[in-house]
Formats: structure tokens, sequence, C-alpha cells
């Protein structure tokens, strides 16, 4: 039983062990995941506060345009689809890169594939965004 | 410290979970928890997809708009909003542990995990009056 611990611990408790996972992804790596992380708990949590309780009447274009005319509201959901989509991306390239199926070159072209990914679904959400709160 | 860490392979985590998890051997309460965690994440990316998919009916006019809030309301939706609901709270949750874990390196991890599971138990029982409220 002893074994069998310390080989479970030797694999997956460092894979987010006291500085295991800031070594094995680096600085940028870990701020990237932890950090948004951290502050995508709050933004969702205002998301989710100003969708359920922000309004009593049924859903339609028109509470829609009304609380995307708040700059508040504005800024918390770009934030939060920014944030999401670098915390999405960089944990799915995390367990790609933890599959170990690729070389190095198949990685940076992986990184590239996603940054390109995420640009667009971004600039699609900000599309989306315009015609939500001015359509 | 530090030589636990040196000992330590960095990468093949996800490869050696899933070979050991099909020679059955068992791989304890944490293991399970990192991968379901990663499942999640995985859940929650294809979400964030689907949710810009959703709203991006505004394009094709505002009636399509209102047409996708109305089948919002419909009871599958519903249930697969609840769904989403325990996939955030335990992905959130593990994730406020992982980074405790890593700001707090003397933490007893076992026992930390543990205590937040058992708080992860009493606020998905919290939600679900609420749910029921909805």
């Amino acid at each position: 039983m002893a074994t069998d611990k310390n080989d479970h611990m030797e694999i997956f408790l460092r894979a987010h062990s006291p500085g295991g996972d800031y070594q094995r992804i680096g600085l940028w790596g870990w701020l990237g995941l932890y950090t948004s992380g951290a502050i995508l708990l709050f933004l969702l949590l205002t998301h989710v506060g100003i969708i359920h309780f922000g309004t009593y009447e049924p859903l339609s274009i028109k509470t829609t345009q009304k609380a995307l005319g708040s700059p508040f509201i504005r800024t918390i959901e770009l934030s939060l689809l920014l944030l999401a989509l670098i915390h999405g991306l960089m944990g799915f390239r995390r367990i790609i890169l933890d599959l170990e199926i690729l070389q190095k070159k198949g990685n940076r072209w992986l990184s590239l594939c996603l940054v390109v990914l995420g640009v667009t679904l971004f600039i699609w959400g900000l599309f989306l965004f315009n015609g939500l709160s001015s359509g | 410290m530090v030589s636990l860490h040196m000992s330590v392979p960095r990468k093949k985590v996800l490869r050696r979970f899933v070979e050991r998890t099909l020679q059955q051997e068992r791989l304890g309460f944490e293991a399970y928890v990192w991968a379901a965690h990663r499942i999640t994440g995985l859940l929650l990316l294809i979400f964030i997809i689907f949710h810009l998919f959703t709203l991006s009916s505004i394009l094709r006019g505002e009636v399509a708009y209102d047409r996708i809030l109305s089948f919002m309301e419909s009871p599958v939706v519903k249930v697969g909003e609840i769904m989403l609901l325990w996939v955030v709270l335990f992905h959130s949750l593990n994730g406020f542990r992982l980074i405790l874990l890593n700001l707090f390196p003397t933490i007893n991890h076992k026992r930390f995990a543990y205590s937040i599971s058992i708080m992860s138990l009493i606020l998905v029982s919290l939600s679900i009056p609420f749910i029921i409220w909805i």
C-alpha cells in the first residue's frame, strides 16, 4: 500500500505539486492558466448573476440590448470572453502536450493553430457583441 | 521538496494515466480528480463554442434570436444547464484547490482534497433548491 501511495503521488500529485505545475508549464503557462482561472471564477459568477437575477422579464433581444447598454456589463462580458478563450485553449494545449503524441515541430503548429482559433473566436465574439448591443 | 520534484518526469502524465487505468491499477482519489478536471475542462471548452454559436443567431435577425431564447426555456435545455452548473462547480472548486496547493506547498494534499470534496458536495446539494426554484 505504501509503495502504491508513493507511486500515485509520484505521477499525479507532482503534476499539481508544490512548484510542480510551475516547473512543468513555466511562468507564462502558470500565469495564463492559474491567474486567468482565478479571475474567471469572479467573472463567471457576475455573468450568471446578471443573466439569472438581473431581470424578471422573459429574456428577449430587448433585455439583452438593455443589459449591454451598461459599460460595466460590457466590460465583464468582453473580459469573460477573452479570458475564457485563453484559459480554455491553453488548457486544451496542455492536454495535448501531456499526451505526447506530437514532436517539437507539431507542438509549435498546435500552438499556432490554437492562437489562430482563439483570435478567430474572439473576433467572431466581437461581431456578435456588436450585433447584440446595437442590433 | 526540491529533490522530490527533480526525481519526477515532467511529462507523459496523461499517457501514463491512461495506460495504468487500462491495466486496472488503482491510482487513488486525486488521480481521478485530476482526470475529471481535464474532462470537465474539455466539456466547458465545447460549451463556449456552442454558446457563441447559439448567440450567433443574432446575425440572422432579431426574430431568430428570440426563437433561440425561447428554445432555451425548454426543459431539455434546463436539465443541460443544471449539468453545466455542476460541471462548472467541479471545475472551479478543483481549480481553486489547485491554486491553493500551488501557492501553499505544505498543505496535506490528501486531507485537503477530501475537505474540498466535502465542501463541493455541500455546494452541489445547496444548488438543488435553487435549481428547483428557477
